[in-house]
């Protein structure tokens, strides 16, 4: 019993951090206090621009960033080669804008920062001044 | 009248009044003006027989060409995120309403008689004259794509109105040599047109989402195929799309396309009839008749679906275009397109994709001597076509394709054109960069 508890409490963990080198982030102005992997995907893919009433515009860390490479592969399911060429094909379409990209991790987090609806993510590590963590369900 | 003046200008006003806040109160940081595009170069030779038909058709024959094809520049406006205006403007090298066409010189030797027609009358033949929306110089061509104005208000309810290009299949809308796999699009969407590529009129598009997959909708009303004119209300043209995106493997995509429309285009001639009251005095009367060079309804149903994992991806369109031609009395016509594309990313680094494919297109036309658009000099039964090669692509934006084809063309049976002078193999290789 205590095995399947260990197991649960693993999976639970695994759900919750998915074991990626990133964390979501927001402005402190920012409601959200979590966000499901399905509208986070969607978010980074265009198709969605509103989750549990908040408005929100998604940002991207430069694709050479491991952050970055981890994020999409883990949540939009997309190797960066990939991601390009669909925001390409979206463009020709003439469909939606691509995320914004910020160079650094300290740009993402200042841009973070200033703007209530912006959602982004940072490497583990990073100090998280002036935003909050989002747990990612 | 006072009052008709004055509800007048307040609808004036409150349109004034939410345009404003329109394009004021949701105005975002976002870059609010881009300009971006393709383009892409063409080295293509074809290897038909010197008894061929293609022997005879510019760009089919035996000679290498080179064409610059696409230059489109798109201009997007976005004042906030609510409101956008987009612009694709297409450029191409080629004129094209020229084509040079081959002359023929008939010999005929028999017992009874001995001709010579001597003369061959070779000569450059306008095509595409009834191509409305290009401007036409000597050394190009250039075209509007689409242009279009959208208000996106919601997940479900976005707004356009303009040209737009008909939401139908995958390459229709995904049209630029960057993210078509092939060197040009399947023969369908281009030569056959079985959905009319672009329309003009307007769009009402949205999103649902259906737990993790997303179900996407377009509906549309227009002036149908080639801008039509529209004598009634019931000549509007109307279609739509539906597309299930699933969350199975890397890409699960399902769509279903229709179209129905209606061509009309007639020839008004104006009758005068002159009656002579006295030898100065005439009294004259006009009277416009209208007689029909092209009047058909057609329904238009496609299916899509596009499979992708392990770095595979399969992807197919399933198109048929049912016509009633109202010229012959309703008769019955149509064309039945179909492809199946596999390709595979052999290597994909961050910088290089080596991507192998092959395409096979079949085309099959119902009764082609009865369709508006067929050639009573050439009737089919329709053709088949292979494309396989490789796209290499750099950057994400740059690329080179490298291609052979093949396609048969399927005569009917009391045609004079021999099956072996139907095959035509060729070669191409195209450049083509994203900016």
């Amino acid at each position: 019993m205590k095995k399947i508890y260990l197991f649960l409490l693993a999976l639970c963990w695994a759900g919750v951090s998915f074991g990626g080198d990133f964390v979501v982030i927001v402005s402190k102005d920012c409601p959200l206090a979590s966000v499901s992997t399905t509208d986070l995907k969607r978010l980074y893919t265009g198709k969605l621009e509103n989750i549990d009433g908040t408005s929100v515009s998604g940002t991207n860390l430069s694709m050479d960033n491991p952050a970055a490479v981890s994020f999409l592969s883990e949540i939009v399911g997309m190797a960066t080669t990939d991601y390009k060429s669909f925001w390409l094909a979206q463009q020709i379409r003439g469909g939606s804008t691509a995320p914004a990209v910020k160079k650094s991790v300290s740009d993402m987090i200042s841009y973070v920062k200033d703007n209530a609806n912006a959602v982004g993510y940072v490497p583990k590590d990073a100090a998280l001044d002036g935003v909050k963590a989002v747990e990612v369900k | 009248m006072k009052r008709k003046k004055l509800c007048k200008h307040s609808g004036y006003t409150v349109f004034l009044i939410t345009t404003v806040l329109i394009t004021s109160i949701f105005a975002q940081t976002q870059e609010k003006f881009q300009i971006y595009g393709f383009s892409d170069m063409t080295i293509s030779k074809c290897f038909p027989k010197e008894n061929s038909f293609s022997y005879g058709v510019d760009k089919m024959d035996e000679k290498a060409n080179f064409s610059l094809d696409h230059v489109n520049l798109y201009t997007s406006f976005r004042p906030n995120k609510h409101v956008r205006f987009l612009a694709e403007l297409s450029f191409q090298e080629s004129p094209v309403n020229y084509n040079n066409v081959a002359g023929t010189r008939i010999i005929m030797n028999s017992p009874f008689l001995n001709s010579d027609s001597v003369y061959t009358v070779a000569e450059i033949k306008a095509k595409n004259r009834i191509q409305r929306g290009i401007t036409i110089f000597e050394w190009g061509s250039f075209s509007v794509e689409r242009a279009m104005m959208s208000l996106n208000l919601n997940r479900y309810w976005n707004f356009s109105a303009g040209k737009f290009i008909t939401p139908a299949g995958v390459w229709n809308v995904d049209h630029g040599s960057p993210v078509i796999m092939t060197i040009s699009q399947p023969t369908q969407y281009s030569y056959a047109e079985i959905f009319p590529k672009s329309q003009i009129g307007i769009m009402e598009e949205g999103k649902i989402f259906l737990g993790d997959a997303d179900l996407s909708y377009v509906v549309y009303l227009s002036s149908g195929r080639d801008n039509q004119s529209l004598y009634r209300p019931t000549d509007l043209s109307v279609g739509g799309q539906v597309r299930m995106n699933l969350p199975l493997l890397d890409e699960c995509t399902f769509g279903l396309s229709g179209y129905r429309g209606k061509a009309n285009i007639k020839l008004r001639e104006g009758v005068i009839t002159m009656n002579t009251v006295d030898f100065v005095t005439f009294d004259s009367k006009t009277v416009y008749e209208d007689s029909n060079v092209v009047n058909y309804h057609e329904k238009v149903y496609g299916i899509d679906m596009r499979l992708r994992k392990y770095n595979l991806t399969f992807q197919s369109e399933l198109n048929y275009q049912d016509i009633d031609n109202n010229v012959l009395n309703g008769a019955k016509t149509g064309i039945f397109g179909n492809y199946y594309m596999l390709a595979y990313d052999a290597y994909k680094k961050d910088n290089l994709t080596l991507t192998p494919y092959g395409l096979f297109e079949y085309v099959k036309y119902y009764d082609e001597e009865k369709h508006p658009n067929a050639n009573p000099y050439a009737l089919r039964e329709g053709y088949r076509k292979v494309m396989a090669g490789l796209n290499i692509r750099a950057f994400t934006n740059y690329g080179i394709k490298l291609e052979y084809n093949f396609t048969r063309l399927l005569m009917q049976d009391y045609s004079t054109i021999k099956r072996d002078e139907c095959d035509i193999p060729g070669v191409g290789a195209q450049f083509y960069v994203a900016f």
